[in-house]
């Protein structure tokens, strides 16, 4: 085939985008590990997270001119959203809401916990899922709990993180 | 709330890539020093590239890189995925077998002068365009040899590439 004639879609070229980012924060974590031991790349991860979630959603509440988020059918709609613009293809989940005040994300297949599966760290790796939707609903302004009760070593790649907000 | 356009959305993926990668960086620094993030940030951002570029050869169907023509064709496709608009540079094909490629600004060396490492910073920007290089198994002299930031030290940048093809 010509690659001349060969043009990607859309579709296409976000997925190569979206795995080339996966692709290369994996690497700064490997190198970060190489370097300096996986208990400070674990460290270095966290933090990262942490810090780069809250920047995300500030980001798609602002690209989208959302609002206020002000009750949990809006929480529900940002989530789906977000989870569609930064969760890997490879993620499979499902939200839910349960009542006014409480909101439930269950992860179905993690695509972190294949990712570490395949690199045999389970038990050591650090789950980052709470520390990233607790500063998701912070730069939401939103007040309240998240839990998840399992971490990478015991989930077997599923989960459920509850949202507890007061609005 | 408003749509993102697939122009929109390719823009907030490439930001929040480079956001995420500067944020690596900007932990790394903190935890591990300067000598051994710049160390980090080069080896990965390289490991990336070769991996990067095979990714978006299997994507174009250009599997080979025999010539300079098949070169600047799969150059030109790469940098329609994966230039931002926030990119400011331009690169063009003075002549045969030469690539070059002129910096008006640079993300990377702003983000450095924010977080006050600009003196030490050793720029991971070819590094990346080098493991593309390297992926794809075609060698290469570079001009001006640079070890930390050209715009910092000459307030420009510029590199300029020379293949072997057909020599």
């Amino acid at each position: 085939m010509n690659p001349k004639e060969i043009k990607l879609t859309a579709r296409h070229k976000e997925k190569l985008l979206r795995n080339i980012w996966l692709l290369h924060d994996g690497k700064w974590f490997l190198r970060s590990v190489k370097e300096s031991g996986f208990d400070t790349a674990t460290k270095l991860n966290l933090a990262l997270i942490k810090s780069i979630a809250r920047m995300k959603m500030k980001q798609l509440l602002t690209e989208t001119n959302f609002g206020e988020v002000r009750n949990v059918k809006d929480l529900q709609a940002v989530m789906e959203v977000a989870a569609l613009l930064y969760f890997p293809k490879e993620h499979k989940y499902e939200f839910r809401v349960v009542d006014s005040n409480t909101f439930v994300g269950h992860m179905l297949e993690c695509y972190v916990h294949k990712m570490v599966s395949e690199a045999g760290t389970t038990a050591i790796h650090q789950c980052a899922a709470k520390l990233r939707f607790d500063s998701w609903c912070r730069a939401m302004g939103l007040d309240g709990q998240v839990t998840n009760e399992k971490n990478t070593s015991d989930c077997n790649g599923t989960c459920e993180i509850i949202f507890r907000i007061k609005w | 709330m408003n749509t993102l356009k697939k122009n929109e959305l390719k823009e907030i993926l490439i930001k929040n890539w480079m956001t995420h990668d500067a944020m690596w960086f900007y932990n790394c620094l903190q935890e591990c020093g300067i000598e051994k993030t710049n160390k980090i940030n080069k080896a990965a951002v390289r490991a990336m590239g070769m991996i990067e570029i095979k990714r978006i050869q299997e994507a174009l169907g250009i599997y080979k890189v025999e010539t300079f023509e098949d070169f600047k064709l799969l150059s030109d496709a790469t940098w329609g995925i994966v230039k931002g608009k926030f990119m400011k540079f331009s690169y063009c094909y003075p002549a045969k077998n030469v690539l070059r490629g002129d910096f008006e600004s640079c993300f990377a060396y702003e983000g450095m002068k924010q977080l006050g490492a600009i003196e030490q910073y050793q720029c991971g920007i070819f590094e990346r365009i080098y493991g593309w290089f390297e992926g794809m198994g075609i060698r290469y002299r570079v001009s001006p040899q640079v070890e930390g930031c050209m715009m910092h030290t000459d307030g420009k940048c510029f590199r300029e590439i020379t293949f072997t093809f057909d020599e």
